[in-house]
């Protein structure tokens, strides 16, 4: 099968990394281990990112640059991630420029093109204080209008890459009241600064990210240029909140490249280490245990997907999308890892031996995805008080043509995407959730299936019978936001988390039936025979209520078959399965594919 | 930001609602999201020193769509922060655009001639809208 357009970069991408398990390249796990055990940033593998040219699709085309798409930007993410997050943290950080890209004047976006094109000046995302954690409203960072520009005082911390970086996306206080409207966005360029006007604070040693230059920056009387405003004066948290919503979305993919590496350093130990005669992926519970991993990774792998295409189509409504990715798949990810820990056993407390101890380091590192861009608790916040309204709306919702479109250009993924426009990100999608609003269609869809030809009738009368316990559970969640209870909810209350937790399990089952449904004929067969579908359902479900495993064996076993099978070629971990740098080094290869990038 | 609705909802209510019937629902729609008493609201106090935080503020936002059937900006509370001001930009929002609200896709000399054809069906503040708008 051809690989899907927009992941022909990361395929490219993976060859001039090679594999992780060779020593010698420069993103090895070996490598990502050292920097971590030093506490050194992860210098060679930036150079290397810059050498080949990633920070390239950082810029739009209408730009120069070379991104067309957030599937395809997600992709090559997730391949750096799956070798070292604190590698993809780091270079990451120039998804900052979206803060430019979306609020920014023609000026400010030809720089900041020119910057990420042909320099390696990064950026930094300075919001955080000390004291205000979340609370951005209450910053004291200020700035004050002056004849020449702005003039900063505060402190900013702790920030990821602030000392190493060229750029700062600074949010300051203009305004004296404690309103939305009293922050204003700049983008400081630190050659635009007199040296002795700002200082770097000291990096923080923390759990996981060892080698990131986590620290922050202190402003005394610091003055910046006008052209330093992103926006308006008292724009700040609007153009905050929403780039977040795509930020927060590409999360997702970080996520991802770490339960791969975890669940592939698993398995690799489960299929060799010989145990009571046979191999631990011979014990029935471990494999089970793998599998499971593997349907986890498929849930969010959906999830991801459908949300970064989601990005280009339905961007008005990732005031609830990017929250529900944001909350969901780092969760559910960091959970699966720390399942897989009991089956490396004693070697997931390694720091080196097994792959270099590497899946202790993906366990701590991928913890401080649910922290970063908006926690776990601070997404479920801003879902749970949009949920009224999203119930309302889809009770209203009748048949609509146009969803149905949005929901194809979505879900197939053989579909070019419409370009992105920031413009449309909006602070409140007004109930719309096209992904949940078209749920119903899909049960349709699915209830018109011919049973026999186009599916298997044992795995369509699974599918019709969870599915319609996911569409139960949703009106049942409906009734209860809708009712008297629901309606006295107070904004904070916990029982509100609740819920939003329970919108996001649902709205994970409505996106794998939209792929599924949608990519049937596209994708190979054992994404068409639907077995992953009633098993990711199922295991849905059980974070609703305890569930019978209700469904074959066999499903489970060729679940565990099919991961080895992926294992075994070199595969990610995906409904798009797209083809890992080689497992052995060929140095011919690696040079064919580095003359033909450029 | 000049007072506008953003859309094009069919059936637009509370047009014609006098300034202080407006003041008075979305001083119990705040004190309801505040958990305080409606006497506790001053309407010319700014709603962070209520407590009022800037995402409770997009979504009471969208409690006043649902309210009244439009499409408002989602930082309307951020702009207009006092029940008083935001009371008054909805007065001359909705008194400024019933008919376009009324009927988006058409012409709005259109929307007139339609209105006028219904004039029986209109709430008598619908009536002093539409006066409103055609005499200037």
């Amino acid at each position: 099968m051809q690989t899907l357009k927009q992941y022909r970069a990361a395929e490219a991408l993976e060859r001039q990394l090679g594999d992780p398990l060779n020593d010698a390249n420069t993103l090895s796990f070996k490598n990502a281990m050292s920097w971590d055990e030093a506490e050194a940033f992860p210098q060679p593998a930036v150079d290397l990112l810059y050498r080949l040219g990633v920070n390239h699709h950082y810029v739009p085309a209408s730009y120069g640059g070379r991104f067309t798409s957030y599937e395809e930007f997600q992709s090559l993410a997730r391949s750096v991630a799956r070798r070292d997050l604190a590698t993809a943290v780091t270079f990451s950080t120039l998804v900052w420029s979206t803060l430019v890209w979306v609020g920014g004047d023609e000026q400010q976006k030809r720089r900041m093109a020119k910057t990420l094109r042909w320099t390696k000046e990064a950026l930094c995302l300075a919001y955080s204080e000390e004291h205000h954690g979340a609370d951005l409203i209450a910053n004291e960072c200020r700035a004050e209008k002056t004849a020449q520009g702005w003039r900063l005082n505060g402190e900013k911390w702790p920030i990821n890459r602030a000392t190493r970086s060229g750029g700062m996306a600074v949010l300051a206080k203009t305004g004296r009241e404690r309103d939305s409207r009293s922050l204003s966005l700049f983008m400081v360029d630190k050659l635009d600064l007199d040296p002795a006007a700002y200082t770097n604070l000291p990096r923080v040693k923390t759990y996981g990210l060892r080698g990131c230059d986590i620290s922050g920056v202190r402003f005394d009387n610091c003055q910046i240029p006008e052209r330093s405003l992103i926006g308006d004066v008292g724009q700040g948290l609007e153009l905050a909140l929403r780039a977040f919503q795509v930020t927060r979305t590409l999360c997702a993919g970080l996520s991802l490249g770490v339960a791969d590496t975890a669940l592939r350093s698993t398995l690799d130990f489960a299929l060799n280490r010989k145990l009571y005669g046979g191999t631990v992926f011979d014990i029935p519970n471990a494999r089970r245990m793998l599998g499971e991993a593997f349907i986890d990774i498929l849930i969010c792998d959906c999830m991801a997907t459908a949300a970064v295409r989601g990005l280009h189509v339905s961007t008005e409504q990732f005031s609830v999308w990017s929250a529900v990715a944001k909350y969901f798949v780092p969760a559910t990810l960091e959970r699966t890892v720390q399942e897989l820990s009991v089956v490396l056993g004693a070697r997931h407390f390694m720091r080196e031996r097994h792959q270099h101890g590497i899946f202790q380091k993906m366990l701590r590192d991928g913890a401080v995805v649910g922290l970063f861009d908006g926690s776990s608790q601070v997404n479920l916040h801003a879902l749970g008080l949009q949920l009224r309204h999203t119930t309302k709306a889809r009770r209203n919702a009748g048949p609509d043509t146009a969803r149905d479109e949005r929901l194809a250009t979505i879900f197939d993924l053989g579909r070019v995407l419409p370009s992105f426009d920031g413009r449309r990100l909006d602070l409140f999608s007004r109930g719309r959730d096209d992904v949940m609003q078209g749920f119903a269609s899909a049960l349709e869809h699915l209830h018109g299936l011919d049973s026999g030809t186009e599916v298997d009738g044992v795995v369509l009368g699974h599918l019709l019978r969870l599915t319609d316990e996911a569409m139960q559970a949703l009106l049942a969640l409906d009734a209860l936001l809708d009712g008297p209870q629901g309606r006295a909810l107070n904004p904070q209350s916990s029982q509100l988390f609740t819920y939003a937790k329970q919108y996001c399990v649902l709205h994970g089952a409505a996106t794998c039936l939209h792929m599924w449904l949608y990519n049937r004929a596209r994708l190979d067969g054992y994404f068409a025979a639907g077995e992953w579908l009633a098993l990711a359902l199922q295991r849905l479900l059980g974070q609703l209520r305890p569930q019978p495993d209700t469904l074959p064996n066999a499903y489970h076993e060729h679940a565990a078959e099919r991961l080895k099978h992926l294992h075994d070629h070199q595969k990610l971990f995906s409904i798009v399965p797209l083809q890992l740098a080689p497992s052995h080094s060929n140095e011919e290869e690696k040079h064919h594919d580095r003359a033909n990038t450029r | 930001m000049t007072a506008q609705i953003l859309a094009k909802q069919t059936d637009p209510h509370g047009v014609g609602l006098a300034q202080h019937e407006i003041e008075s629902r979305l001083t119990d729609m705040l004190a309801e999201t505040l958990r305080i008493a409606p006497a506790e609201i001053d309407v010319s106090r700014p709603l962070p020193h209520y407590g009022l935080d800037s995402i409770d503020a997009v979504t009471l936002a969208g409690d006043l769509e649902d309210w009244l059937n439009v499409e408002l900006p989602s930082t309307l509370l951020w702009d207009y922060p006092t029940v008083e001001g935001i009371a008054s930009y909805l007065g001359e929002a909705l008194r400024a655009q019933p008919a376009q609200t009324a009927h988006a896709p058409q012409d709005s000399q259109g929307i007139d001639d339609d209105l006028l054809d219904h004039l029986d069906d209109l709430e008598p503040g619908q009536i002093d809208a539409l006066l409103d708008e055609l005499i200037p």
